[in-house]
């Protein structure tokens, strides 16, 4: 069954390139050859690019509490929606608090909000996708049914319902997300698991009289990683989104802290006079969320060994 | 192609019943007690005892579930915790707004991102074709509550061409021109993201289907090329782009939720926004009942229409009903 | 000998890739005469496909016919716009049909229509009109109950029978030329006789010129008034069939008929004879292509592209060797 979404996270690839398995011709090296990857991937200037911006922006905010230049939760009246100025580089919102100061700490919420929950939900879709695919039978039948009435849910929707019943907060966000991102990497990691499975080294390293276990850890992850990543990646993107969205809706982050979502709808309240409140983080949001989109891009052409050569 | 409707109908059957015990169990743990709610703060522990036995809130899990399918099937959502109404009497009129918002959305966002898909498509690599792609691909990525605050900015706030909030009720209300005015804006944004997505993905499969072998030959025959782009190549490419179609009107069911809650629509997104907020488990149950059925209804009407679509499923089952 | 109807004078072809200009036809002349059938034979990437497409001008970037004439009726296709070639040469003076059945017929739409939308691109019929006229069609490429078959889908048909479904449309305006390029490369022995046979007979019946590509010989030998062999872009020999079976000049030609010998009871043998590869044509060493692969390779072969220089009648061959001796070189 077609379920939505994250199917629809994958803007830049054409339609949806990259949700589809690349692993119809497996390797035994699989990730190993990491050098060839990097030197392929840096050959696309947009994948770099979109790389060197998502590693400063990471930087900056790691660094916040050092570079940050004012507290991001001190309220000054007197700088109510001030407009940009020499102090203030990117003015300061409703309540009077830096602008550029909250975008630095917020980040490092809104960052570990894209990037925490969907690797946590990889390496749950590899467990699962690796038992339902290379063990099989019913297994795989239990899994899939289960996928299938997941499925039946809009991911943002699966989200929003399991963010309302825990207490809000980032640990919600990070649960939600991982949760209803889960049957869509699950998904595909079956997918590959299956495809690998069929292919003659498997049954070569069988015949070896290698066990399950070691054919499983040697053989077919490092096959479905690379795919497995390239989609994580990509869905990164898309799951900065969401979860910025939940905390548009008051079901994420709380104050005092604040991430990109947050200082988005803080700006509600001032958007006619200081619209920059709004503008900014929102830019920020697009920015770091196509970033993912073209870094997943670049990995999978740089891991698909089919297309390392041109 | 009667029983592949079938067939897909029966599927579903199924899924539809895997939903409901999702959605029971889920709100089932969700945090509130319903009878502290009822019974207000002040309550002592014997009163809310009471209202959970005639609720029926202290029997077994399974039979709570069956009750609760049973009432379903009679149209009882249960009662609101917050209007202490009947759910059913106000979550349908939310439903429809929501529906009327994803649906013109939905219609903008195909008419506009087919035309651009297959503009560029026909134009692959020129200028038009590089800008539109770079626009697309950022529209796609931006988030429907900023989109949504953007267009207020613009269209409200400053030009003040619509109105960003006010509509209280599509039906009555102001007539049909008031509503299409407070529709444009949320529609508007709504749209948007979608009609990138869709461009982008109609643009691809008529690449892919003009570089089809039947393509060359239409050219061969001396067809025109305005013909053969909208004849050959787009009936062709026409499946993934309804696919597209509808996973982005499933998609708006849930992504008006954003933004309904900026432009105040008064729909199931606000209503379900609003019942989370107040923990009023039946109108939320209820929601997003609606929704994940509409999710299941739309997913089963894009099979259907691909499988008619497609000859080979459509004439060979014909065909064989017929003898 | 009649007026030329077809004249392609000095065609050139490049495709501009990456890693070079590929020049997949180079300065490619011939003449085809009303109602005289045109043989053109090469190995496989020779350049036939693509002076084919070039003569409707559907090669796509990034190729681009890039010199030469192509004149038909007086007046050169590559002067026409788009839109004359589309009303008043593609599918109506000149038809084509393709190397794959399987693929060329449009999978969504019913044969019949696809027969059909040719009468009503170039005949000004009416939808009924443009209908009967499709049956006839489909009748006459020897389709059984062509009234009952106009609406089914392509899947109901076998490659056989949707070359004929292509062929029907080819020749629905009465074409001057038909241009068949391999048109049985892919379907079964049997049936690449029968779809030959009726290329023959439609051929006969409405006087139509035809070019017909194929890397068979004995296709050539049987069916062809005319021959011209192309090597790495280029014609390397050119005369009336007869002449040149008789009596091949260029060493390519006779490598051909060599093996053709050898491989005797096996009539329809494919052209894999001599030693080595066609080269692809990108960045050429100077002299001649064929020069790798020749029993006669001399030094002056090296150094320069050899002419095609007019022999005897039509015949016309591209080797230092012919124009030294112009009798028969590997005696
Ligand atoms: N669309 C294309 N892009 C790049 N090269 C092409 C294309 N079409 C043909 N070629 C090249 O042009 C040369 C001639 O091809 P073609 O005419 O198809 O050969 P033939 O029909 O004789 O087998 C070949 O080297 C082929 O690789
Ligand atoms: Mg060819």
């Amino acid at each position: 069954m077609k379920g939505h979404s994250p199917d629809r996270a994958i803007v830049p690839a054409d339609a949806r390139g990259s949700a589809s398995v690349g692993v119809t011709s497996g390797t035994r090296s699989g990730l190993r050859g990491l050098a060839g990857a990097w030197r392929a991937y840096r050959r696309d200037r947009s994948s770099l690019i979109a790389l060197v911006f998502l590693l400063m922006v990471a930087g900056a905010s790691l660094l916040a509490p050092a570079i940050a230049p004012h507290d991001p939760s001190d309220a000054v009246t007197f700088r109510h929606a001030a407009p940009m100025s020499e102090g203030l580089v990117l003015g300061a919102d409703g309540d009077g608090r830096d602008v550029l100061s909250r975008l630095l700490w917020g980040g490092r919420i809104s960052l570990m909000v894209a990037v925490l929950p969907t690797l946590l939900a990889l390496a749950l879709s590899l467990v699962i996708g690796i038992a339902a695919g290379y063990f099989g039978r019913w297994s795989d039948h239990v899994a899939m049914r289960i996928l299938d009435m997941v499925f039946a849910f809009p991911l943002v929707l699966l989200a929003i319902v399991i963010a309302s019943m825990l207490s809000p907060g980032i640990l919600t966000v990070t649960v939600a997300i991982m949760v209803a991102l889960t049957p869509y990497i699950t998904r595909l990691v079956r997918t590959a698991t299956q495809s690998v499975k069929g292919l003659p080294f498997i049954e070569a390293a069988h015949a070896a009289g290698a066990g399950e276990l070691a054919i499983v850890t040697r053989y077919v992850l490092p096959n479905v990683l690379a795919p497995a990543l390239v989609y994580a990646t990509t869905l990164m993107g898309f799951m900065m989104v969401v979860g910025a969205g939940l905390s548009f809706l008051g079901l994420g982050t709380q104050p005092p802290d604040a991430d990109w979502g947050v200082m988005v709808a803080d700006g509600r309240a001032v958007l006619r006079k200081a619209p920059h409140v709004t503008i900014i983080p929102g830019v920020m949001i697009i920015l770091v969320s196509l970033s993912f989109a073209f870094v997943g891009d670049g990995l999978r052409d740089a891991l698909d060994p089919r297309r390392r050569h041109r | 192609m009667g029983w592949f409707i079938a067939g897909r109908l029966l599927a579903a059957i199924p899924v539809l019943f895997g939903v409901s015990v999702v959605v029971f169990t889920l709100l089932h743990f969700a945090p509130g007690d319903v009878a502290s709610v009822l019974a207000g703060p002040m309550a002592s522990e014997a009163i809310k005892e009471a209202i959970r036995e005639s609720l029926g809130l202290n029997r077994p899990l399974p039979v709570q579930f069956l009750k609760w399918l049973g009432n379903l099937l009679h149209g009882d959502f249960g009662t609101s915790l917050v209007y202490k109404r009947p759910v059913a009497e106000f979550i349908f009129e939310k439903f429809f707004n929501t529906a009327l918002m994803a649906v013109s959305g939905a219609l903008l966002a195909c008419m506009i991102g087919i035309t651009i898909g297959i503009f560029a498509a026909s134009k692959a690599h020129s200028l038009f074709d590089r800008v539109t792609m770079a626009v697309t691909m950022v529209v796609g990525s931006t988030p429907l509550f900023w989109l949504g605050l953007i267009l207020v900015l613009l269209f409200a706030l400053t030009w003040r061409v619509f109105p960003a909030t006010g509509m209280t009720s599509p039906v009555g209300g102001g007539g049909f021109l008031d509503v299409v005015r407070h529709l444009v804006l949320p529609a508007v944004a709504a749209a948007m993201p979608s009609a990138a997505i869709i461009s982008r993905t109609a643009r691809a499969c008529m690449i892919e289907t003009l570089g089809q072998n039947y393509i060359r030959v239409a050219r061969a025959k001396g067809l025109r090329r305005n013909l053969i782009l909208r004849k050959h190549a787009f009936r062709n490419a026409l499946p993934p782009i309804a696919t597209v179609c509808g996973l982005e009107l499933a998609f708006l069911l849930t992504g008006v939720f954003f933004v309904e809650v900026v432009f105040a629509w008064p729909g199931l997104g606000n209503a379900l926004y609003y019942a989370i907020i107040a923990h009023d488990i039946p109108t939320v149950q209820a929601a997003v009942l609606l929704i994940a059925l509409s999710f299941v209804v739309i997913n089963l009407a894009v099979d259907v229409l691909n499988a008619w679509l497609d000859p080979r499923i459509r004439v060979s089952t014909a065909r064989q009903g017929g003898r | 000998m009649s007026e030329p109807l077809l004249c392609v004078e000095g065609l050139r072809t490049s495709f501009h890739l990456e890693g070079g200009v590929l020049r997949a036809v180079n300065d490619v002349s011939f003449a085809l005469e009303p109602g005289r059938v045109l043989g053109i034979v090469g190995e496989s990437g020779s350049g036939k496909s693509v002076t084919a497409l070039s003569i409707l001008r559907l090669v796509d970037p990034p190729g681009r016919i890039e010199g030469g004439r192509i004149r038909f009726r007086g007046r050169d296709l590559l002067d026409l716009s788009e839109a004359e070639m589309e009303r008043e040469i593609r599918g109506d003076r000149i038809g084509m049909i393709f190397q794959d059945p399987m693929t060329s017929l449009n999978p969504v739409f019913p044969v019949g229509v696809q027969i059909a939308e040719v009468v009503e691109a170039h005949q000004n019929a009416t939808r009924e009109e443009s209908r009967r006229r499709a049956i006839e069609l489909l009748g006459l490429v020897g389709i059984p109950h062509p009234e009952d078959r106009f609406s089914d889908y392509p899947h109901h048909f076998s490659g056989g029978m949707r070359q004929r479904v292509l062929i029907a449309a080819a020749i629905a305006s009465q074409p001057d030329i038909l241009i068949a390029d391999e048109p049985t490369t892919a379907l079964d022995v049997t049936i690449q006789a029968q779809i030959l046979g009726l290329l023959g007979d439609l051929q006969r019946r409405f006087g139509t010129a035809m070019v017909l590509i194929t890397h068979d010989l004995g296709v050539i030998a049987t069916m062809a008034d005319d021959v011209m062999v192309m090597y790495a872009g280029r014609a390397v020999e050119q005369g009336s069939a007869q002449d040149v079976f008789e009596r091949p000049r260029h060493p390519y030609t006779q490598g051909l008929f060599d093996s053709l010998i050898r491989l005797d009871d096996s009539p329809h043998s494919e052209l894999r004879p001599i030693p080595g590869n066609p080269p692809v044509p990108i960045d050429l060493p100077p002299g001649c292509s064929f020069r790798p692969r020749c029993r006669h390779a001399m030094d002056i072969c090296g150094l320069e592209v050899p002419s095609l220089l007019p022999g005897a009648g039509r015949r016309r061959v591209a080797c230092h060797l012919a124009s030294a001796q112009p009798a028969s070189p590997a005696a």
